[in-house]
């Protein structure tokens, strides 16, 4: 008998539709961690001092910036939607007597959250 | 065929942090990135409310560090195990270790910076 | 989508351990009708034009678990996969992914059965309980606990579905940790502590991402996707509960 067949994997996380919407999904990890690192420069420029802060705010007023935060936040709304799409699924299962609760619901209930804490947030940053 | 031998993975701790740093990724985030990256700058925002010192006077606070340290740490958190994850997921198997150690390396150096930076302010 | 019948295209991956290093693929046509499944047309292939053709199949109504392929690029039952569905193709069948091939649609299912007995696939008690006692009650909430999970038919489509055990077969995978779900939330079963240290494992719980896909190609609804990542909550508790001596206890 000869060897078996072993498949490669090749580029899986291109090609099958469905699996490069996963590809996607991690890929917003990148842009979580420029966030993540504007924040904390911006941090270390309000330790430093008035004048380092100006500076921060400017390069934050550039259009590139702007346009940067625009890709951030298309990526950080797509991670939040995968993140309570799969939300039920990581969470102790739920029932209502011998019926498990629909994960959709589950779902919705993040949902409803994420829209009250995201207006909240605008309006109390609006506010001043 | 014993269970017993199988060795217990250290997975957990950057799981628990990766996963608490998607909490606040997927609930805070997009409204953060609209208020501090695009509202902010253009100048939604009221005027003064962000001068120096006012940032200071609320970041600086008590209550503000407590919000903004875990706030910041755990998005590196969050972002570096799935940058890691997404390695193995590339087909990258020589040098993960060394991978493991950069990654995570980096989130922990991130996390100290965020709480240095927000004891001296 | 047509409703009628008619003739289809198929087109086949082939691989003969004698002869090739690599599959290749045979076009076939068949006819249709309405009720005609992609098992059909394999099986009409075998008697009429190829007897060579191998692959596996036992029940013809999806609960034996045997007849799963990729069928364009999905894993699929073949049994409950209707040509209609394609027309007017050509349709693409494979032997699932993942598994290493034997000869054209027949994989070797080693890497799932090998690990079967890991998962300790039977009601666990402390004490057994004497016969003269009667059985153990169960009530139909506690039933609910287990009743997804227990649907699995071993067909491996998740396996194949799951790019995570493609790269890492030592990953005990899908079905298997579903497994390992079912009987620890079984209310007869007090095995949950003998079944902690695979859960635990790098190979258990922990070599999953989350990709989804394995519940999305289930036959069955089990789910596995949320059985495995509610126990990397439960391994996480372990992990950090065990110096109290509370985690890993038996049933609850």
């Amino acid at each position: 008998m000869k060897a078996h067949y072993q498949r490669p994997m090749g580029r899986w996380y291109l090609r099958p539709f469905y699996l490069f919407v996963y590809t996607l999904r991690e890929l917003t990890a990148v842009f979580v961690l420029l966030y993540a690192l504007i924040l904390l420069s911006g941090l270390a420029a309000l330790a430093a001092g008035p004048e380092a802060w100006a500076s921060y705010r400017q390069a934050l007023a550039h259009p590139l910036s702007i346009g940067l935060h625009g890709l951030i936040l298309v990526a950080a709304l797509y991670n939040s939607i995968t993140w309570f799409m799969v939300a039920p699924k990581a969470m102790p299962a739920l029932f209502i007597g011998t019926r498990p609760l629909p994960g959709l619901l589950i779902t919705l209930a993040h949902i409803v959250v994420f829209v009250i804490v995201s207006v909240a947030l605008l309006v109390l940053a609006g506010a001043g | 065929m014993s269970n017993q031998n199988k060795p217990r993975s250290h997975e957990p701790i950057v799981w628990l942090l990766f996963a608490a740093g998607g909490m606040i990724a997927a609930m805070l985030m997009p409204a953060l990135v609209v208020i501090t990256g695009i509202g902010a700058p253009v100048g939604l925002i009221a005027d003064g409310s962000l001068d120096h010192e006012r940032v200071i006077g609320m970041l600086g606070s008590p209550a503000g560090k407590l919000l903004v340290f875990p706030l910041i740490s755990l998005l590196f958190w969050h972002a570096m195990h799935r940058i890691f994850h997404g390695l193995h997921d590339l087909g990258i198997q020589a040098g993960l270790g060394y991978y493991r150690v950069l990654c995570y390396g980096f989130a922990l150096l991130a996390t100290l910076l965020t709480a240095g930076i927000l004891f001296l302010i | 989508m047509s409703d009628g019948s008619g003739q289809i295209d198929i087109l086949i991956s082939r691989y003969d351990p004698e002869r090739d290093d690599q599959p290749h693929t045979e076009r076939f046509t068949v006819p249709y009708q309405h009720d005609s499944s992609v098992l059909d047309a394999l099986l009409y292939i075998k008697d009429r034009i190829d007897g060579s053709l191998s692959f596996r199949w036992s029940c013809r109504m999806a609960i034996c678990g045997s007849c799963g392929k990729m069928i364009n690029g999905v894993p699929r039952l073949s049994c409950k996969t209707f040509l209609r569905d394609y027309a007017p193709g050509p349709l693409h069948i494979e032997a699932l992914h993942h598994f290493p091939v034997i000869k054209d649609l027949v994989v070797e299912q080693a890497g799932f059965l090998d690990k079967l007995p890991e998962a300790r696939p039977w009601l666990i008690r402390e004490q057994e309980q004497a016969l003269a006692d009667g059985p153990h009650r169960q009530s139909p909430r506690q039933r609910a606990r287990f009743a997804s999970t227990s649907a699995c038919i071993n067909c491996l489509l998740c396996y194949a579905a799951c790019p995570q055990y493609g790269m890492k077969p030592d990953f005990a995978g899908p079905a298997l940790l579903a497994l390992v779900e079912r009987y620890n939330a079984d209310s007869r079963d007090q095995g949950r502590a003998e079944r902690m240290p695979l859960i635990n494992a790098e190979d258990g719980v922990w070599s999953c991402t989350l990709v989804g896909n394995c519940s999305a190609v289930c036959p069955k609804g089990v789910d596995p996707a949320a059985a495995i990542n509610r126990n990397k909550l439960e391994s996480a508790k372990d992990y950090f509960l065990r110096f109290l001596k509370i985690g890993s206890g038996g049933a609850e």
